[in-house]
C-alpha cells in the first residue's frame, strides 16, 4: 500500500480508501463504500421509518446497493485475458427487470392495503400477532 | 407366427376395455365383444395347435435392472401351453355363449361380460407366461377377476363374503408362491422357467433349499387349485353366477394351479421330497373332498367338492407320474365334463327359478330331457364309467399313484367309488323320484342358446379320453407293475357306487343317510371360523392396545403436546410490528455471519 501512496503525485490530498495513483478514477473500494452507504441508508429507512412507502423505498435502496456491489466486483475482476468479467453485469439487467416487476407488485399491494385500511403506517398494521 | 400368441392374449383384454366403454349403452354389443374375443382366441388357438413350435424368441424385457434383475414378458409356445390354450379358449367360448341365455334377465349384464373377458385374459396370461414374474402377475389377475365375478351379486351378503373369502384365501397361497419365486431367483439369478430348469445343477449340493422352494411354489397351487387346507373358498365361490362357476372349475382358475405345477415339472422332479408333500396333499384332498361331496344338498356345492376331489387327483398325478402329460390329460378331460356338469346344473337352476337345493327338485327327467341326458354323460365321465373320457384319464393317474405311493393310490381308488356314489345321488335326487316343490312341477327345458353348448361339450366329455384323441394332444404311457386287480376293482367300485346310490336315493324324499361330519365339511370351515375368532381376535386385542397406548400416546400425543408447548412459548415473539420482524431478521443475519466468519 505504501508503494502506491508514495507514487501519488504531490498536491493531491490523501484519502484513506484510494489505492490507485490516478486521481480521478474511482476504485473498487469507492464503489463498495457507496454500496455500503446505500445499504445502510436503506436498512435504516426500512427499520426506522413508519410509512410503508418509505420502507419500501428503503428496501429498493438495499437491493440496488447489492446490485451496485455486484457490478463493481464484476468490473474489477479481471479474467485470464486481462478483460473484466461482464457476466455479472448481464445478470444485473435481469435483476433490474425483476425488481421493476416486483416494485409494480409491491406498490399494487400497498395501494390495495391503503384502500382496505385507509392507512400506510406500519404501527397501525399490527393485527397479525399472538 | 410370432404375433399370434400375443393376439390371443390381448384380444380379451381389448374386449374387456371395450365393454367398459360401450357396455352401458348396448347389451348385445357387450356380449358380442366378449364372445367375439373368445372366438378369435379359440380359432387362433386351434390354428396355433396345428403349427409346429416356433423357433424364434417371443420375449421382451419389461424392466431391466442390469445383470441383477431382468423382468421379462414373453410367451411360451410348446405342446403344454398349446393344449392348454385350446382347452381354455374353447371352454370359454362355450361358456360365454351359454351366458347369453343364463344372464338374459340378470342385472349387471355388461359388468358380467367385461369380467368374463378379463378372466379369460388373465388365464391366457398364465398359460402363455414364460417366466415366474409374468405368471405371478396373471396369477393375481385371475384372483382379481374371480373376485369380481364371484361377487357379481354383491348386494347379497353371502356373495360379498364369498368373493372376499376367495380373494383372501388365495392370497395366503400366493404369498407362498411369491416366496418360492424369490427363493429360486435368489439361487439362480433368473426368473425364466427355462433358465431355472437349466441351472438346476446348482442345487445339487443343497437339496433342502430346492425342496423348500418347491413346497413354497406348491402353496400357490394349494390356494388357486383349492387343495386342503385352503379349499374352503371353492364351495363358497358357488355364490357367483353358474357360468362363472363352470368357467372357474373347468378352465380358467383352478386349472391354473395344476398347469403351473406342470410348467415347473422338471424343477419338481429334482426335489423328490417336495413331490412327496404334493402327493400327500393331493391324495388327502382327493379323498376328503369326495367324502364331503356325499352329504351336500346344494347342487353346485356337490359339483364344487367333486372339482376339489378331481384336482386332488391331478395334483397326485403330478407327484406320481413321470411326465406332466398324465395330470394334464385328466385336466383336459375334466375341463370338458366338469364344464358340462356345471352348465347342466345352471340349466337346472334356471329351470327351477334359481333354486339350488337338490331336495326341492325331483323328477326333472321328463321336464328337461336334454339337460338330463347331458348331465348323465357328464356324470358318467366324472365317475369313471368305462369308455367315457374320465375313465381313461383318472384310471391312468390312479395306476401311477398305486405304483409310486401305494397308500395314496388305494385312497384314490376308494375315492373313485365315492365319486360314482355322489354323482348318482345327485342325478337320482334331481332327475328321478317325484317333484318335491312347486317349481319342480313346472320346470321347463332351457332355451336353445344354453343347450347348444351342452351338446358341444357332451361330445368331448364322451370321447376326449379315447386313445386316438389322447395321442393327438399328449404322450402318456402306462406304468409298469400295476397290480392286476386294480382295474377290476375300479370297475367294481364304480358299479357298487352307482348301484348303492341308485337304490338309496331313487325314491328318497329326504336324505336317508345322515353323516354330520361330512355334511359339515369335516368341520374345517368351522375350524377356520374358530381360528379367526380366537386367534385373530386376540391378535387384534394386542394390536388395539398397542394402538391406544403406544401409537396414540407415545407417537401422537407426546410430540403433539411438545410442539404445542414450543409454539406457546415462541408465539410471544409475534408482536405484530413488521419492523421488529425486520430487525430480528437482520440481527439473525448478523449473528449468523459473525458465527460463520469470525468464530
Amino acid at each position: 500500500m505504501s508503494d502506491t501512496q508514495d507514487a501519488c503525485p504531490p498536491g493531491i490530498p490523501h484519502f484513506p480508501f484510494r489505492i490507485s495513483h490516478f486521481p480521478n478514477v474511482p476504485t473498487l473500494a469507492n464503489y463498495l463504500v457507496v454500496s455500503g452507504l446505500l445499504f445502510s441508508i436503506g436498512l435504516a429507512g426500512g427499520l426506522l421509518r413508519r410509512n410503508i412507502l418509505i420502507i419500501f423505498m428503503g428496501l429498493e435502496l438495499m437491493l440496488n446497493a447489492a446490485t451496485l456491489s455486484l457490478v463493481a466486483f464484476s468490473r474489477f475482476h479481471l479474467g485470464q485475458d486481462g478483460f473484466p468479467r461482464y457476466d455479472a453485469q448481464v445478470l444485473v439487467f435481469f435483476i433490474i427487470t425483476v425488481a421493476a416487476a416486483e416494485v409494480a407488485v409491491g406498490l399494487a399491494i400497498i395501494v390495495a392495503l391503503y384502500r382496505a385500511r385507509q392507512t400506510t403506517h406500519v404501527e397501525d398494521l399490527d393485527t397479525l400477532k399472538f | 407366427m410370432s404375433t399370434v400368441p400375443w393376439i390371443i392374449l390381448f384380444t380379451p383384454l381389448a374386449a374387456a376395455a371395450g365393454i367398459l366403454f360401450v357396455g352401458r349403452f348396448s347389451k348385445p354389443l357387450s356380449a358380442g365383444l366378449a364372445i367375439g374375443s373368445a372366438a378369435v382366441g379359440c380359432v387362433l388357438s386351434w390354428w396355433l395347435f396345428a403349427q409346429p413350435d416356433p423357433t424364434e424368441s417371443l420375449r421382451y424385457y419389461w424392466m431391466d435392472f442390469g445383470e441383477v434383475l431382468r423382468i421379462p414378458i414373453g410367451v411360451t409356445v410348446d405342446p403344454l401351453s398349446k393344449v392348454m390354450l385350446v382347452v381354455v379358449t374353447t371352454i370359454s367360448l362355450l361358456v360365454f355363449t351359454y351366458s347369453l341365455g343364463y344372464m338374459k334377465t340378470e342385472e349387471g349384464y355388461w359388468r358380467y361380460f367385461a369380467g368374463l373377458a378379463l378372466f379369460l385374459f388373465s388365464m391366457l396370461g398364465i398359460v402363455l407366461a414364460d417366466n415366474f414374474i409374468m405368471m405371478f402377475l396373471f396369477w393375481e389377475l385371475v384372483g382379481l377377476s374371480s373376485y369380481i365375478l364371484i361377487g357379481h351379486y354383491f348386494k347379497r351378503d353371502s356373495a360379498a363374503d364369498a368373493c372376499k373369502q376367495a380373494f383372501i384365501v388365495n392370497r395366503v397361497g400366493d404369498f407362498g408362491f411369491l416366496l418360492g419365486i424369490i427363493f429360486l431367483w435368489a439361487a439362480t439369478g433368473t426368473l425364466l422357467f427355462d433358465g431355472v430348469i437349466g441351472s438346476l445343477g446348482r442345487f445339487a449340493g443343497n437339496p433342502i433349499y430346492l425342496t423348500v422352494a418347491c413346497v413354497l411354489l406348491f402353496c400357490g397351487t394349494v390356494g388357486k387349485s383349492a387343495q386342503m387346507p385352503l379349499h374352503v373358498w371353492l364351495p363358497n365361490s358357488m355364490e357367483g353366477p353358474t357360468p362363472v362357476s363352470s368357467l372357474l372349475h373347468a378352465a380358467t382358475m383352478v386349472a391354473a394351479g395344476v398347469y403351473m405345477l406342470a410348467r415347473i415339472f422338471p424343477i419338481l422332479e429334482a426335489a423328490p421330497h417336495a413331490l412327496d408333500v404334493i402327493a400327500w396333499v393331493g391324495g388327502i384332498t382327493c379323498f376328503a373332498a369326495a367324502l364331503m361331496a356325499t352329504q351336500q344338498d346344494d347342487i353346485k356345492r356337490i359339483l364344487a367338492y367333486s372339482t376339489i376331489s378331481q384336482l386332488g387327483y391331478m395334483v397326485l398325478g403330478i407327484a406320481s407320474a413321470p411326465t406332466a402329460d398324465v395330470p394334464m390329460f385328466h385336466l383336459f378331460t375334466h375341463a370338458s365334463f366338469k364344464c358340462l356338469l356345471f352348465l347342466c346344473a345352471g340349466s337346472v337352476i334356471v329351470g327351477m327359478h334359481h333354486e339350488q337345493n337338490i331336495w326341492k327338485m325331483g323328477a326333472l327327467k321328463n321336464k328337461m330331457p336334454f339337460t338330463f341326458l347331458a348331465m348323465v354323460i357328464g356324470g358318467a365321465a366324472l365317475s369313471g364309467c368305462p369308455f367315457f373320457s374320465g375313465f381313461y384319464s383318472k384310471d391312468l393317474i390312479i395306476a401311477w399313484a398305486v405304483v409310486k405311493y401305494p397308500f395314496l393310490g388305494w385312497l384314490a381308488v376308494a375315492t373313485a367309488g365315492l365319486t360314482a356314489f355322489y354323482m348318482v345321488r345327485l342325478l337320482a335326487v334331481v332327475f328321478l323320484g317325484k317333484p318335491r316343490e312347486v317349481h319342480a312341477k313346472h320346470a321347463q327345458e332351457s332355451p336353445l342358446v344354453m343347450l347348444v353348448p351342452l351338446a358341444f361339450l357332451s361330445v368331448p366329455s364322451f370321447i376326449a379320453g379315447w386313445p386316438f384323441i389322447e395321442k393327438i394332444f399328449f404322450h402318456v404311457q402306462e406304468p409298469k407293475g400295476v397290480p392286476g386287480l386294480l382295474h377290476p376293482i375300479l370297475l367294481l367300485l364304480f358299479v357298487a357306487g352307482v348301484a348303492s346310490a341308485y337304490l338309496l336315493y331313487r325314491r328318497a324324499d329326504k336324505d336317508p343317510v345322515s353323516i354330520p361330519l361330512f355334511a359339515n365339511r369335516l368341520y374345517i370351515d368351522n375350524g377356520y371360523a374358530w381360528a379367526v375368532k380366537n386367534i385373530q381376535d386376540s391378535g387384534a386385542l394386542v394390536l388395539s392396545w398397542t394402538d391406544r397406548w403406544v401409537v396414540d400416546i407415545l407417537v401422537v400425543q407426546v410430540p403433539s403436546k411438545l410442539a404445542w408447548a414450543c409454539g406457546f412459548v415462541l408465539r410471544f415473539l409475534q408482536i405484530g410490528n413488521i419492523q421488529a420482524y425486520a430487525f430480528f431478521f437482520g440481527a439473525g443475519v448478523v449473528g449468523l455471519l459473525y458465527l460463520l466468519l469470525f468464530k
